[in-house]
């Protein structure tokens, strides 16, 4: 069975940051300020170690644009729509949960 | 001539030329100095006087700048700030400088924060206008033009140590003029350079030896906010000459997996300050980038002590290469004696840059500054040839990415919550270099990892949060003489320049 993007996701945030969440990191726990309260060193070190993991190329627009560092449900849509990318004509892309 | 001449006398001769860029906005040395004129004049009615402190709170930006020139012009003293600051820690600093008002960014401002914990301050908080704004408003003279002391204040600078918060270093103006004058006759910056400005401002190096020592050449500054892809690409995009960054930065970039190397040609000098950088990411960067880098040794204290230059490269460990133009190195024993070559010791430094005391602490002050000496807390040696070798510290310090933290400082803030008995917070080492904040907590009753990370998040500026807080029935093994012993040589333990 392959690791789901949460899985991977999760994995980076603990690996490249050194961060031990102490309990399960979930879909609705916020990466900076209040929850893993990732300072601005963490966050690059999370953009390089997502782009080793997900082989992709990540600018910090895309992310701000995205709002993907706001939890970590939305950093997983923004990774699998980065890699995944609905080809033109789908009807209804992964489903937005 | 001091330094704020200094600056005014190289500007003034170029005054049509960039001084500034950040994103889409270019400042000549003329509107800098303009803007820097009206808003001293605006500080000056809002009651700043010669003698008296200012604090900034503000991110890396032309406003920052600004703002420091200001300050200056009026003979008043700046303290500046880590951006990253909470509420709480911001207060605690002013009172201790006695600071009478607190500057942040332009409201408009594309990453404007909101001015820190609304009502918690002490001081009035004033937004500093835009550049923009400030060069309309010029023609406001100042209604006195001091001429401060050579031994007034000039920068109130933040200090990790080993004990409680960060101690505040006065640089007089007669210090700041020597830091700058020590860093430009070893690594000359010219009029032709182009600069990249990703070290913050509100660390010595950041300050003297980037956005200072650029205004003094006649340089042009590019401020950037760092991040691996947009920095290589600025570094192209604006032909950079010069290249400073921290070990951290440097990393980064080597591990970024750009599908087209970046074009480097144009760096001439690359400088990385804060923390040691492996030798195995030098070497990286020069295949990747083909640019060696040179590494500087320093602390708040002392300014910059040794300079590592990428062409003379001593494959040893600890080797921070031969001291600055105008600063001399020594390694002590313990009673203070001054010892011989190849002898470990303690490092101490005479330089011009050499504050000479804590701010309001007469204790701390007697353990650092011996008589025109900085004790830099480092054990080193020196070889035949001049070479210093930085071997380990006695300061209880974390360093991360550059940034210092003072375990005492979490440590206090962890035990201040209700579940927490007892705390020890230790620098977790990862393996590429870099190091970690880490807690050891013995709890009492209910309390989660992240609950405490929240509770220090709320305090603590986000990068004193511990990352890994990590439950114990004691704190026996953890502190196995911890704070009183030497930590073992390592690659990232040495001081910012």
């Amino acid at each position: 069975m392959t690791p789901s993007t949460l899985d991977r996701v999760t994995r980076v945030i603990v690996e490249a940051t050194g961060t031990n969440p102490g309990e399960p990191l979930h879909e609705d726990t916020s990466l900076v300020g209040a929850g893993l309260a990732l300072d601005s060193v963490a966050v690059v070190e999370l953009l390089v170690g997502l782009e080793k993991e997900f082989h992709a190329e990540i600018t910090p627009d895309e992310l701000l644009q995205a709002q993907a560092f706001k939890t970590i449900g939305t950093l997983v849509r923004f990774m699998d729509a980065k890699c995944h990318p609905a080809r033109p004509g789908d009807a209804a892309a992964s489903p937005v949960t | 001539m001091m330094w704020y001449q200094d600056l005014t006398s190289a500007a003034g001769a170029q005054s049509c030329k960039p001084a500034l860029v950040q994103g889409d906005r270019t400042v000549s040395y003329g509107q800098l100095f303009q803007a820097s004129e009206a808003l001293a004049a605006s500080l000056e009615r809002g009651g700043l006087c010669s003698g008296q402190t200012a604090a900034m709170w503000m991110p890396n930006s032309i406003e920052h700048a600004i703002a420091l020139l200001a300050i200056a012009r009026i003979g008043a003293a700046a303290l500046v700030l880590d951006p990253a600051l909470k509420a709480d820690e911001i207060a605690r600093y002013d009172r201790r400088a006695g600071a009478v008002m607190l500057l942040h960014e332009p409201r408009d401002s594309v990453a404007a924060r909101p001015p820190p914990g609304a009502g918690g301050q002490d001081v009035p908080v004033l937004a500093v206008p835009s550049c923009d704004v400030l060069c309309l408003e010029a023609g406001g003279a100042l209604a006195q033009t001091p001429r401060p002391a050579s031994e007034a204040h000039a920068f109130l600078l933040l200090s990790s140590g080993t004990t409680g918060p960060a101690k505040i270093v006065p640089k007089t103006v007669a210090q700041a003029t020597g830091a700058l004058r020590v860093f430009s006759d070893t690594l000359p910056y010219n009029a032709g350079d182009r600069i990249l400005g990703v070290l913050p401002f509100c660390h010595s190096f950041g300050l003297f030896n980037v956005l200072l020592a650029s205004l003094r050449a006649g340089a042009t500054l590019y401020i950037e906010r760092f991040s691996p892809r947009p920095t290589a690409a600025a570094i192209a995009r604006h032909r950079i000459t010069v290249l400073p960054a921290t070990p951290f930065m440097v990393r980064m970039l080597a591990e970024t997996d750009f599908r087209t190397a970046p074009d480097f040609s144009s760096v001439r000098l690359a400088v990385s300050a804060g923390s040691a950088l492996s030798a195995a990411v030098v070497r990286r960067t020069r295949e990747k980038f083909g640019i060696g880098v040179a590494q500087s040794y320093g602390t708040t204290e002392s300014g910059p002590i040794t300079i590592a230059r990428s062409e003379d490269c001593v494959d040893a460990p600890g080797w921070v290469g031969t001291p600055y133009a105008g600063v001399t190195v020594e390694i002590r024993d313990s009673s203070g004696v001054p010892l011989g070559a190849d002898l470990d010791g303690a490092v101490v430094v005479r330089s011009p840059a050499n504050a000479s005391c804590y701010l309001g602490d007469a204790e701390k002050s007697a353990a650092t500054f011996d008589g025109g000496w900085v004790l830099t807390g480092d054990i080193g040696r020196l070889s035949k040839a001049g070479h210093l070798f930085v071997l380990g510290r006695t300061k209880r310090m974390i360093n991360v990415a550059g940034k210092k933290v003072a375990p005492a400082e979490v440590e206090a803030c962890l035990r201040s919550h209700p579940s927490v008995v007892e705390a020890l917070v230790v620098a977790d080492r990862a393996p590429d270099g870099g190091e970690r904040v880490k807690a050891l907590v013995v709890p009492a009753g209910e309390a989660s990892v992240r609950q405490l990370q929240e509770f220090c998040a709320a305090r603590l500026a986000d990068f004193k949060v511990p990352r890994q807080i990590v439950f114990v029935e004691d704190l026996a093994a953890g502190r196995m003489g911890k704070p009183t012993e030497t930590l073992p040589a390592s690659d990232e333990g040495r001081p910012i320049a």
